[in-house]
């Protein structure tokens, strides 16, 4: 339906609309950028269009044992993860544990941490060469042979269990919180005991919840590339996403791109549908889960005093192994010319040359990684809120248009997502000179950040009663003015606590920028990568201490910022 | 002031149900008229009420606000919202959490479309904080205001656009039932002493009679029937509005023709002459509708006077209710908290002939 304005003019009646509505397309053409490079560029050989990359990958030696080596990874993973997260997630909201703050702090560690330094750390630990643990094996039991070697795939799905397990135990929180405690009261008040209610009652209430966050790390599983580019590629076993890196950069060859193009296409494919599956599970569990939605008042389980040390030996031990021995193992090697077993020798020798080593190469890495920290969150953040608001508040094709692009961007795998930029970036090179700078790599990173934060922003939006913001219309507010002055007030927090996160992302990033970076723009992950590639492991160690420090204060910082936020409203 | 013809709307909801929110709805609102939007839940008040503000938009239909056309399916003409010279207050009330209550009267006037120059911001806000007595509140966040403070703020935002028409959705359901009954009068009497033209919605017959110069009672989408107070409560034409205007006891009766062109139903309660029947009553078989107020003891002239069997009896402090019966027809009477009667009594009662209203007759009698 046509709308007349009352004063036609060259300028849109709305202009902020107007500049939001661009801003949206904007960020679809973001999302689908990468997607279409990769699509042109596998469907196209020497002369037109073509399968034949699709039958090249599917040849190629390693393309088989890298699909299995997935599948595995995939369930390892999160078999693992369930081991942790469940108890934890119980734990938390059911019980009466004692400074469960510090317990939150050590799971927001383990989540900040990046992956690849955790990897490193346990190279150093047990890889089979001089790996700490191994030494230390060899000089007790005396043999040569040790039982545990880093550079396996029991050892990949392991930690990335790990790892995983507190991003799920977020997620996994507001279903314990969610069921009411008076059924364990009722069971307890029929004799039975709260141990049993929790295994009978609450765990299999919990369980479709369960099974629908296990699903969703599948997905996350089988895309990661850190453990499996620090544990597999070494020793030439790969993962679908260190096949496609392979490709990409393999030491000895060309790049080849077409085929890497074919491979990202199939597994953007592969995790589209395993979306698709999650989504129709979880709307399916839905109807079966009997909670009630809302946050209660719940009366914790009262701990015994073993009961108590039992749980905080299962929170220590957890965070020990996610952070606490990987990153001491780096700072014990980052002061060693070469790997020692911890002794008091060894201590006297300890000191800070690799870290005089690299400090040259840090005010560049700073440079790049600040750049990344400002643009990414600014980007992200800007076009998540607009399309967040188009996509809550719109019921026009725009939306519909948000909605598909947005499902179908989730499911692309950062490694993919950054090797579609990679052919964006090649392609307008002539144009622009984009390709090897620090914005593309931002530009691939807020695209592939953006749906995250579009899910909190909408999140947030969906809170906020429509009304609000139909009585700006009623009382003559233009919809961009009260987008600007009556939204976005009310999800500033979001808008906030969304903008640091994405920072702390954006620090933390191992994947997009090692495909993206080329000399002059490498950032803290690939120059530590790099040296550890190289076998300079006391500079890797050196750079991957200091980057956690720069990650542990900004997540420092962010706590105050949104502590005090809160203590503000 | 409005002018509504024939509007049409249809939800199909996410599950793919289809809900006809509004069917061949038309109205008039007079200049200065006081209108009221009565029904029950679903029935498309709001619905009514949103498409007039162009928040919601009709399939079909035409309105016009203040003589100017507002929206035409028929000329592919949509004013935006924001144009249409309106206020709305919302059952929410809609205000803005991160402001306080200056600025949630000011800001339309100073970003809106319709902005103003600022001494006439200032002029406009002095009137309406002064009238709703909102000074002591003025720098107030909105998180700090009672039901009622909030309500009266988001009246002066609205008053405060100096609206043609101001449109109201339930804006006292969220308040305990004194408080409402206090501002049902404070509201009614500010927009009679400002003039102002009142499109209100609610669901309480009694605040709609209280306030309203005229009421539409809505169903399924529908108006049932328009009318003032008095006559729909009194003549309801229609049995839906009968009954939710307040109770009504139906009895079963028969209707002929009386010679001199007039007709006569009669019932178990006698026989009651009526100068016209309305088109509707297409058969001999109509029921009567009375109210139970209508009941008096004893006889009285131009009254249907009978016999009644008292089954219960109620006090409820203002007056005695009675469940009566005559015969095997059972009807309810509101008397005098005087009455002593006990169940098992017989009494002589009657009813006015005038207060009887007449309605088609269902297969079963009532
Ligand atoms: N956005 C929508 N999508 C689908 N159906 C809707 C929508 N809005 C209203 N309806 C349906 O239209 C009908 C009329 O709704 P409306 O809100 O106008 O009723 P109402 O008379 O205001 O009721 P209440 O007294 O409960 O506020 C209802 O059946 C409602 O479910
Ligand atoms: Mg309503």
């Amino acid at each position: 339906m046509s709308r007349v304005a009352s004063g036609q003019s060259f300028l849109p009646r709305d202009p902020i609309l107007a500049v939001v509505k661009i801003i949206v397309l904007l960020a679809m053409l973001m999302l689908a950028v990468p997607i279409l490079s990769l699509v042109y560029t596998s469907l196209t050989g020497e002369d037109g269009f073509t399968l034949s990359n699709f039958a090249l990958v599917t040849e190629h030696p390693q393309f088989w044992p890298a699909m299995g080596n997935t599948a595995i990874v995939g369930f390892g993973t999160v078999i693992v993860m369930i081991f942790f997260t469940v108890p934890l997630a119980w734990i938390y909201s059911r019980t009466d544990l004692p400074v469960k703050n510090l317990m939150l702090a050590f799971i927001t560690i383990n989540v900040a941490i990046p992956s690849f330094l955790v990897a490193m750390g346990y190279i150093f630990i047990f890889n089979p060469t001089n790996g700490v643990f191994n030494e230390l094996w060899r000089l007790v039991v005396g043999e040569r042979q040790t039982p545990f070697n880093v550079y396996s795939i029991g050892w990949i799905f392991f930690l990335q269990g790990v790892a995983l397990s507190s991003p799920a135990f977020f997620m996994m929180v507001p279903t314990f919180q969610g069921i009411d405690s008076s059924l364990e009261e009722a069971a307890a008040a029929n004799g039975v005991n709260r141990w049993k209610a929790a295994l009978y009652i609450v765990l299999p209430l919990a369980s479709p919840a369960i099974l629908a966050v296990a699903c969703y790390y599948f997905i996350i599983a089988i895309e990661i590339f850190d453990y499996a580019g620090m544990l597999g590629t070494p020793v030439r076993t790969y993962v679908a996403a260190t096949l496609l890196y392979a490709f990409i950069h393999d030491g000895s060859g060309l790049p080849r791109y077409a085929e890497g193009a074919s491979l990202g296409l199939m597994m953007a494919v592969a995790a589209f549908l395993l979306a698709l599956a999650y989504l129709w599970s979880v709307r399916k569990a839905d109807r079966f889960v009997v909670l009630t939605g809302k946050r209660k008042e719940q009366t914790p389980i009262k701990l015994t005093r073993s009961g108590r040390r039992l749980a905080w030996g299962f929170i220590g031990t957890y965070f020990l192994i996610g952070t606490g021995v990987p990153l001491l193992m780096l700072i014990w090697a980052s002061g060693l010319p070469f790997l020692q077993v911890p002794s008091w020798s060894a201590l006297q020798n300890w000191n800070f040359q690799a870290y005089i080593n690299v400090l040259p190469m840090v005010p560049e890495l700073l440079k790049n990684n600040f750049i990344l920290m400002l643009v990414v969150p600014t980007i992200g953040v800007t076009l998540a809120a607009c399309m967040a608001w188009v996509g809550t508040r719109f019921k026009t094709r725009l939306r519909k248009g948000i909605d598909i692009t947005v499902m179908v961007a989730v499911a692309v795998p950062s490694i993919v997502g950054a090797l579609g930029f990679l052919f964006f970036g090649l392609s307008v090179n002539s144009h622009v000179a984009i390709y090897g700078t620090i914005w593309l790599i931002a530009i691939a990173m807020a695209a592939r950040y953006l749906t995250w934060a579009n899910r909190t922003v909408t999140g947030a939006m969906m809170q906020l009663h429509p009304e609000i913001e139909e009585a700006g219309l009623v009382s003559g507010v233009r919809k961009g003015r009260s987008f600007v002055s009556i939204v976005l007030p009310n999800v500033a927090r979001s808008l906030l606590i969304s903008w640091f996160w994405l920072a702390l992302l954006s620090l933390r990033e191992l994947t997009i920028p090692i495909m993206l970076s080329r000399r002059g723009t490498d950032v803290f992950a690939t120059a530590i990568w790099g040296l550890n590639t190289s076998g300079i492991t006391d500079e890797a160690a050196a750079l991957s201490v200091i980057l956690a420090c720069l990650i542990l204060l900004l997540v420092v910082v962010f706590h105050l910022i949104s502590t005090k936020w809160v203590v503000q409203k | 002031m409005i002018v509504a013809k024939s509007l049409n709307k249809r939800f199909i909801t996410d599950k793919g149900q289809v809900v006809d929110a509004l069917r061949d709805v038309s109205f008039n609102v007079d200049a200065g008229e006081f209108y009221v939007l009565l029904g029950p839940s679903g029935s498309g008040k709001t619905t009514t009420l949103r498409a007039v503000a162009g928040i919601e938009t009709a399939d079909t239909g035409y309105f016009s606000i203040a003589g100017q056309t507002v929206f035409s399916s028929d000329e592919d003409l949509n004013i935006p919202p924001e144009e249409r010279p309106v206020a709305m207050v919302f059952q929410s009330y809609a205000l803005w959490p991160h402001m306080d209550v200056y600025n949630n009267i000011v800001f339309p006037l100073r970003k809106g479309v319709r902005r103003v120059a600022p001494e006439e911001i200032k002029r406009r806000v002095d009137a309406v904080v002064e009238t709703l007595e909102l000074t002591p509140y003025i720098n107030r966040p909105i998180s700090q205001l009672s039901g009622g403070q909030q309500q009266r703020v988001a009246l002066a935002r609205a008053l405060a656009l100096e609206p043609a028409v101001l449109l109201m959705d339930e804006p006292l359901s969220n308040l305990d039932a004194k408080l409402r009954t206090q501002l049902r009068v404070e509201i009614k009497n500010l927009t009679r002493k400002l003039g102002i033209t009142t499109l209100y919605v609610t669901h309480d017959q009694v605040e709609a009679m209280v306030m309203g110069d005229r009421i539409a009672v809505m169903q399924n989408g529908e108006i049932a029937e328009e009318g003032s107070p008095a006559d729909l409560y009194k003549h309801p034409v229609n049995e839906f509005v009968a009954r939710f205007l307040g109770e009504m006891n139906f009895i079963p009766g028969a209707l002929s023709k009386n010679g001199n062109g007039t007709h006569v139903v009669s019932t178990p309660l006698g026989n009651v002459p009526f100068a016209n029947v309305p088109d509707r009553i297409v058969n001999d078989r109509v029921k009567l509708g009375f109210r139970p107020e209508d009941i008096q003891i004893g006889e009285q002239p131009d009254a249907a006077i009978f016999t009644a069997q008292i089954a219960n009896r109620y006090y409820i402090g203002d007056a005695v209710l009675c469940d009566m019966k005559i015969g095997e027809h059972a009807f309810s009477a509101r008397l005098p908290n005087t009455t002593d009667f006990n169940p098992g009594d017989e009494a002589i009662v009657s009813a006015k002939l005038t207060d009887f209203s007449i309605f088609p007759g269902g297969n079963a009698g009532i």
